[in-house]
């Protein structure tokens, strides 16, 4: 038994990483139409930044986290000028073709600019083993979730209260609509995407504290689109709850059966979900137009 | 109507002029062997009076590219070095690399077209376990000489292909050292073994190799652990084989994906010997853990780290700062490639003015007791022999002193060797 | 455009004017000759650098055609009934291990095979057809996408239960004794079923079958309230781009002559959405030029790669050590300015082209 809330716990810590990247991934979608398939080459770039600021710029740690988040705002306000503006209105599979292209040129040019090598962070963040209840949590686990939590709490703070995320709202629901009432269509996508932007950094910042930084990153984003479905793809704190669950489901298949079974299972929840509720978890069920 | 005919008119102009500008930039072309126009094709095996092609078919853009670049530019440094002091018997050598992704039908359709489309006189790499292996019958056919591949395929060595010259022993006998070696670390002749692999071919045989050895000792597997290569979480496995208790834990994977498994013994508190095959040395393991975790890594190799000093590996690294890879020069894999790249050139040279593929495979297999300056064992090959080196010994990382360090001799293990690949 | 159609009957015809059984003429010339060109190197005796024929060599162009096979077979899927799924691999995954069943391990004839390969992968097709009687758009994306992985997983454990983990191998096959075993014979063999896909796909589309795809992909609620039965022409879609897919699957992994699980990547569906978008989704000539392009550009970049020097500045040392991802770089890059210039691909630029030279100098 004790060792079924060990996967549980690995399993929401990674998932917590899921989540984060779902939420970008979802903030984007619903805010821009845009299918972004290179949510997980993003968290690649926040990843190798974080290594450029600790190592070759010696910044310390927390200032270096912080840095990039706000270069990947950056870069996610630039794409959405250059690339993404003229995308809008163009239908699903030209968007999508986009973004894998986005996606093939930052895995080359992240590789161009820092080689093959992988990198590890000279220093972390804590990651202790702490004993509790029979079990070991790692401190770093913990400190990825608590950031998860504070990120959701954050985000729903500001789509609730401040100005700017009552327009996101709005132009989520009907950007003709919102348009109409006055609210800057455009100054919204770009929030949007330079807030996804960054979450999918922050994801990457925490992968470089989990782990070693590598190309491979990117293939956490694969697992993004299931956590997005399964919360709902309207849905931001369904996101990360879908996250969470995908998590929680791969480490459990990878322990009870085995890691080729994992992803198995996670695509197999995935189709149940699909066929049986759609709209995932936390969604609403959307009205179809004729 | 109107359409078909104006297009025509298009289309034949095009034409003319494609013609006519390739009149004319016969000259300009890198690869033409004579000028003038109606000049033949690249000569059939890419030796022409003055530049000798060679072939490099490894990852670039796929998941291996992260040890297989490093490979790459082992060894270019070694064809650079060749190059700036003249050449071979009088001709520059003229890479050809091609990108196979890792994927096997592109590494198959880069194979081909360097066959006769670009033709090359040998291939380099090819490193990708599963490509090679659908790559070995297309090289009988061609009889190609493959020059120093990153990793080894059971088919490579059985049955054994005649142009196939392997710088790095079989998996065999790693497996057969690192039995003799753990058992002398942990104390135990009949061991319970964990073993965490990657999902490939050659993580199917290691896995195998090991298996039977540890049963023939009288010990037990008591966890086999595949991690997908796509997973970055080694989480799950960790808890599987902590729980399974075993005396030590074997390791084949990429260097990303052991550090994933320290780090998840890390946070497990659990420190359990391991052993990993060259696969996974090198620094990453090590600078992802605390001294605590990490020097209970260890790895074995038939090369030795730059860290450690023998003349072969000062000029390992002299090389390696000279054309702009010093960074990479601690890596195992550049190392690797470094050897590649000798043995290339030391077969190009022994091969001597009338050179073909036929001939290269008689130089490379000439090839006796190559000294490398300490990197290895001397290189040698001979009929029915082309594993090159077969001597492995362990390493460690001492975290005082930031170095990597040699567990003894590569004679002292000598011993162990089974041959049981028939390789030598 | 000038050409108007007075009858039906012309309207069916593939020649519809006396300039294109000239074209058409010309075309099988050129490409009957192809193969000796560039096996040797040589046009009419006139020797050719490899820097001339753009890196191409014969292995490049049947693999291309076997990629126009595929992207025909998914542009009929994606393109022109606007069913979007990832399934692709899936399909070719079948193809082979159809293959494997019937040929290594059972020694069916190679037409058997393909044959059976077609039904086996018609049937797994309706299967991954079922949830787009419920699903649209990007969910119905999204469910195909999970059955991919299964579809995956189902190979993997087939592969290594029967062959080990080194892959598949297949001999090459032979039909009435003559055996394929040189890429001139595989090019004439790919060419001659290229062309009768082709032909299918473009008569199919213009008969009932087709048009209702179609009005699916414009109008599902309308279409049936014209009669068509929505549901089972969405299935029949999903099985019949699932034959030809995995009848392509067949061809693919004789022609390789092995394979394994890890071939059938998320990448390689990827890989061929690219074709059809780039090309130009719904239309044939879209999936041609777009397959022709995929798959020959990068050995063409990769040739003009080898022949800069390390000197040029900037691009120079970027090309000599880092080429696949250079290339690839630039790759990406096109692909992002044609969707952003030219969202309809290159069909939609050939049509721009007609258009000028036919209204020429009236175009606008």
């Amino acid at each position: 038994m004790a060792e079924f809330f060990q996967y549980v716990i690995g399993g929401l810590a990674i998932g917590s990483v899921y989540g984060l990247v779902a939420l970008g991934f979802v903030l984007i979608f619903k805010s821009t139409d845009v299918f972004n398939f290179a949510q997980g080459d993003l968290l690649m770039v926040g990843g190798y930044l974080l290594f450029t600021m600790v190592a070759t710029l010696s910044l310390p740690l927390v200032p270096a986290m912080l840095a990039v988040l706000a270069a990947g705002a950056v870069l996610g306000v630039v794409l959405q000028a250059v690339v993404f503006r003229s995308m809008i209105g163009r239908p699903l599979l030209t968007v999508v073709m986009v973004t894998i292209a986005l996606s093939l040129v930052l895995k080359a040019v992240m590789q161009i600019i820092y080689g093959p090598q992988e990198r590890t962070l000279p220093s972390t963040l804590p990651n202790d083993s702490i004993a509790f209840l029979g079990l070991r949590v790692s401190s770093l686990d913990l400190l990825v979730m608590a950031i998860t939590a504070v990120c959701v709490l954050a985000f729903a703070l500001f789509f609730r209260r401040s100005k700017l995320g009552l327009q996101m709202r709005a132009t989520a629901e009907s950007v003709e609509a919102s348009v109409l009432s006055g609210i800057d269509a455009n100054k919204v996508f770009l929030v949007a995407f330079g807030i996804g932007t960054a979450t999918a950094a922050l994801g990457g910042v925490l992968m470089g504290n989990l782990q070693v930084i590598s190309p491979q990153l990117s293939a956490l984003g694969l697992l993004a689109f299931p956590a997005a479905v399964i919360g709902g793809l309207t849905s931001i704190p369904g996101a990360v709850v879908g996250g969470l669950t995908i998590g929680v489901i791969q480490q459990l298949a990878t322990g009870y059966i085995s890691g080729a079974a994992a992803n198995v299972v996670v695509y197999g929840v995935l189709m149940a979900v699909l066929l049986l509720r759609p709209y995932g978890l936390f969604g609403s069920p959307t009205v179809e137009r004729v | 109507m109107r359409f078909a005919s104006r297009f025509g008119v298009l289309l034949s102009a095009a034409v003319l002029a494609t013609g006519m500008a390739a009149c004319g930039s016969d000259e300009g072309g890198g690869d033409s062997a004579s000028s003038g126009g109606g000049n033949t094709a690249t000569p059939r095996e890419g030796v022409t009076k003055d530049t000798i092609k060679l072939g490099l078919i490894y990852d670039q853009t796929g998941p291996q590219t992260v040890a297989q670049t490093p490979w790459a530019h082992g060894f270019l440094t070694q064809i650079n070095k060749a190059n700036d002091e003249g050449g071979i018997n009088g001709r520059k050598i003229e890479i050809l690399d091609e990108d196979d992704k890792g994927e096997v039908p592109v590494g198959i359709a880069a194979y081909k077209k360097l066959v006769s489309q670009t033709p090359v006189v040998g291939i380099a790499g090819i490193n990708g376990s599963s490509i090679q292996e659908a790559a070995l019958p297309l090289i009988k056919k061609d009889k190609m000489p493959l020059i120093g591949p990153q990793s080894t395929v059971k088919g490579g060595f059985i049955p054994l292909h005649e142009t196939i010259f392997y710088v790095i022993p079989p998996y065999s006998d790693q497996a057969d050292v690192i039995m003799k070696y753990m058992a002398e670390r942990t104390g135990k002749p009949s061991p319970k073994v964990a073993i965490f692999r990657l999902t490939a071919s050659s993580g199917i045989e290691v896995g195998e190799l090991i298996t039977r050895r540890v049963q023939d000792a009288g010990g037990e597997i008591v966890a086999d652990e595949e991690m997908d290569v796509t997973a970055t979480s080694a989480d799950a496995h960790a808890q599987k084989i902590v729980s399974a208790k075993p005396d030590w834990i074997l390791v084949h994977s990429s260097p990303t994906m052991a550090a994933a498994l320290l780090k998840s013994m890390q946070k497990l508190n659990a420190t359990i010997p391991l052993i990993s095959t060259f696969a996974a040395g090198g620094p990453t393991a090590y600078d992802a853990v605390p001294k605590r975790f990490g020097e209970q890594y260890e790895y074995t190799a038939p090369t030795t780290p730059s860290d450690i000093d023998v003349p072969g590996t000062q000029q390992l690294v002299a090389d390696a700062e000279k054309y702009g890879y010093g960074e990479e020069a601690a890596n195992s894999s550049f190392v690797v490639g470094y050897l590649s790249g000798l043995v290339a050139v030391e077969g190009l040279k022994k091969a001597g003015p009338d050179l073909n593929r036929e001939t290269y495979v008689k130089a490379l297999e000439s090839i006796q007791n190559l000294d490398t300056g300490g990197i290895s064992e001397p290189i040698t090959y001979g009929p029915g022999d082309r594993a090159g080196i077969s001597a492995t010994r362990p390493y460690k990382f001492n975290y005082d002193t930031k170095k990597f360090e040699a567990i003894g001799e590569f004679a002292d293990y000598a011993d162990a060797i089974t041959n049981e690949y028939a390789g030598g | 455009m000038a050409r108007m159609r007075t009858s039906y009957r012309q309207e069916m015809r593939v020649l519809s004017s006396r300039a294109r059984v000239g074209w058409l003429l010309l075309g099988i010339a050129a490409l009957l000759y192809l193969p000796s060109v560039l096996e040797n190197q040589a046009i009419f005796g006139y020797g050719l650098t490899n820097t001339q024929l753009l890196g191409v060599g014969l292995p490049q162009v049947n693999y291309a055609l076997i990629a126009i096979m595929a992207a025909v077979a998914l542009n009929l899927l994606v393109g022109y009934t606007g069913l979007l799924s990832l399934g692709h691999a899936a399909f070719f995954s079948v193809g082979a291990i159809t293959a494997a069943v019937l040929d290594v391990q059972n020694d069916l004839p190679f037409p058997l095979v393909i044959l059976g390969a077609g039904l086996a992968g018609a049937a797994v097709g309706a299967f991954f057809g079922l949830p787009s009687l419920r699903l649209r758009g990007l969910y119905l994306l999204l469910s195909t996408f999970a059955l991919h992985f299964i579809a995956l997983y189902v190979f993997r454990e087939y592969q290594n239960r029967n062959f080990g983990f080194a892959g598949i191998s297949y001999e090459s096959p032979t039909i009435f004794g003559f055996t394929f075993d040189t890429e001139t014979r595989w090019y004439f063999l790919l060419l001659g079923l290229s062309a009768v896909a082709l032909l299918t796909s473009r008569n199919l589309l213009k008969m009932r079958e087709g048009r209702s795809l179609v009005a699916i992909r414009d109008h599902d609620v309308a279409a049936g309230a014209l009669g068509v039965p929505v549901g089972l022409q969405r299935i029949k879609a999903f099985a019949l781009t699932s034959f030809m897919t995995s009848a392509v699957g067949a061809l693919y992994v004789y022609y390789l002559g092995t394979t394994t699980f890890e071939a059938y990547s998320l990448e390689f569906v990827i890989n061929y959405f690219a074709i059809i978008i780039i090309g130009g989704m719904g239309s044939l000539l879209g999936s041609v030029l777009g397959a022709l392009v995929w798959i020959l550009l990068p050995s063409a970049l990769q040739t003009f790669a080898t022949s800069v020097s390390p000197d040029t500045a900037l691009i120079g040392p970027l090309l000599n050590d880092y080429q696949g991802q250079t290339v690839s770089m630039l790759l990406g890059l096109t692909v992002i300015l044609i969707m952003i210039f030219k969202p309809g691909g290159l069909n939609s630029f050939w049509l721009d082209i007609k258009r000028g030279v036919s209204k020429w100098p009236y175009s606008s």
